[in-house]
């Protein structure tokens, strides 16, 4: 996927021109801060208190990249048993389904009351939100093989693990890393959720202390580090893909005339 | 009882089929796809199968290869009778299918390492087979960044590589365009002139069936049964001009005949 300069640009005019109309609108409205602060005062806000919001991004950068990487390797654990055994399938399944129906919210709490205010009950959370996606991704994607292929591995005598590792397991990266894109966005509202229910840390709970304050350039300072962080797991997840998928970028492009 | 097709003049039988029938399990009660089929294919020959769709020539191919077992009769392949997948068997399909996180090389090197045979050899193989197929300059290329006539090449090279004394396509040029189509008959004669593999080839087109084959195995639709076979008898190798030849004309208009397409 190519990104040209009038693509960048064009972003970028879009921003400058949203952040300047907010910023007249207050001035001329004479919005009160604590209702919609300026964009201009929350630039004021974050630069005056940059290390309290760098300190509290990194906790909940720290608890949504673990709940992340715990999501992806349970939620391809949990895909490769659940196409190898149906017994296993039969078993889990439903309840995977299940767990995924409650909303996480609702549990919160309870995952607080026991695993305790710090971080693990976070990650956790974090984990929960995240993985739903990757284990139905990855079942379709170790399931989705040609059925040439699979006569092939028969012919070749491949055995399972060969199958597996060799063909299953590779033609299931696409679908992988399309779902681990979708739960590192996720992983942050499970770790915004869990600091809202509970604890002293994390962007999450400033937003709590600034909403009790009525800082609301606090809260906004707050949601822009969210929104980075979960630009900056995705990115990192892009990139993964590219570094562990250099056949694709050759996919989207037809391939030269017959 | 179908009469047993005569083998060919010289050398043994590599592949026997005595009797065969196949039928499936369908809804309304079993669907025989293939009836009372007895062919016999000498060794270094090379065998089309043509007929209408459906008429259990693929479900050939796969009984052959040992993927799928026979309702009855029974498949020999040099002398020992058929009962597992077949590793020393060649499979080319309609679709290239090859593996797209794997350069060309590696694709064809995948039987080498799945039979876990020796891998030196296996690459001077590889190498070789994609020299003579005309790929060698996209060993390190991704099938995606190939056309399809070329996947497909790469497809015929990772059937060869272990050097299987059977090599089985199943329409192999039939997702291919025309010209593609005819280019890639001839490059298959090339690959095959060199390596002489006792071949199984099932296709739609008379005319491809002619001009690759020592003999045509003509089958009926629903079930399949021999309906013909006919000794093609033109001189190899075979080029364009082959195909203006009057025997290759009257190969082909008596197969039209015994296939029911009454015009030709």
């Amino acid at each position: 996927m190519g990104i040209s300069k009038t693509d960048i640009s064009a972003t970028i005019i879009s921003i400058a021109v949203t952040l300047a109309a907010w910023e007249i609108l207050t001035r001329v409205l004479r919005i009160p801060g604590f209702i919609l602060p300026a964009p201009s005062a929350i630039f004021v806000e974050a630069v005056r208190r940059y290390p309290l919001y760098l300190y509290h991004s990194w906790v909940t950068f720290y608890e949504m990249v673990v709940g992340f990487l715990l999501a992806a390797a349970i939620g391809v654990f949990l895909a490769v048993v659940i196409v190898y055994s149906r017994f296993v399938r039969n078993m889990i399944y439903p309840q995977i389904v299940a767990l995924q129906i409650v909303p996480k919210v609702a549990i919160a709490p309870l995952l607080l009351i026991w695993a305790g205010y710090g971080l693990t009950s976070k990650v956790l959370l974090a984990l929960l939100v995240s993985f739903f996606p990757i284990v139905v991704n990855m079942v379709t994607g170790l399931l989705a093989i040609e059925e040439e292929l699979l006569d092939l591995c028969r012919i070749l005598h491949s055995g399972r693990w060969q199958e597996f590792a060799k063909v299953r397991l590779p033609n299931a990266l696409p679908y992988l890393f399309s779902s681990l894109k979708v739960a590192s966005t996720l992983s942050v509202i499970g770790a915004v959720i869990g600091e809202f229910v509970g604890g002293n840390e994390g962007l999450g709970h400033l937003i709590i202390i600034a909403n009790s304050e009525l800082r609301t350039s606090m809260s906004f300072v707050a949601l822009f580090c969210l929104s980075l962080l979960g630009f900056l797991l995705w990115g990192l997840v892009a990139l993964a893909e590219r570094v562990f998928m250099p056949w694709e970028k050759w996919q989207s492009a037809a391939p030269a005339a017959a | 009882m179908a009469m047993p097709v005569p083998r060919s003049e010289g050398g043994r039988d590599a592949i026997e089929i005595h009797n065969l029938t196949k039928a499936y399990a369908s809804q309304d009660g079993s669907i025989e796809a293939l009836s009372d089929l007895s062919i016999a294919v000498a060794d270094a020959e090379f065998v089309t199968i043509v007929g209408h769709s459906g008429c259990g020539k693929s479900t050939l191919l796969r009984i052959v290869a040992g993927l799928l077992a026979p309702s009855s009769g029974l498949v020999r392949v040099r002398g020992r009778t058929v009962g597992a997948p077949l590793s020393d068997v060649g499979m080319v399909f309609q679709r290239p299918v090859l593996l797209k996180w794997r350069t060309v090389f590696d694709n064809v090197m995948l039987p080498i390492e799945m039979l876990r045979l020796p891998r030196a050899e296996g690459a001077q193989r590889a190498l070789e087979l994609l020299r003579l197929a005309g790929l060698a300059d996209f060993r390190h290329h991704y099938p995606a960044q190939l056309s399809g006539g070329m996947q497909q090449r790469a497809a015929i090279c990772r059937a060869l590589v272990h050097d299987p004394s059977l090599l089985l396509m199943d329409e192999p040029f039939g997702a291919l365009d025309l010209l593609t189509r005819e280019e890639m008959n001839f490059e298959l004669l090339r690959i095959w002139g060199d390596r002489r593999k006792t071949t199984l080839l099932v296709t739609h087109s008379i005319s491809e069936a002619v001009l690759l084959a020592d003999r045509v195995i003509v089958m009926t639709p629903r079930p399949g049964r021999l309906a013909g076979v006919i000794e093609v008898g033109l001189p190899r190798p075979r080029t364009p001009e082959t195909k203006l030849d009057p025997r290759f004309v009257e190969c082909v208009r008596t197969i039209g005949r015994s296939i029911g397409l009454l015009y030709i």
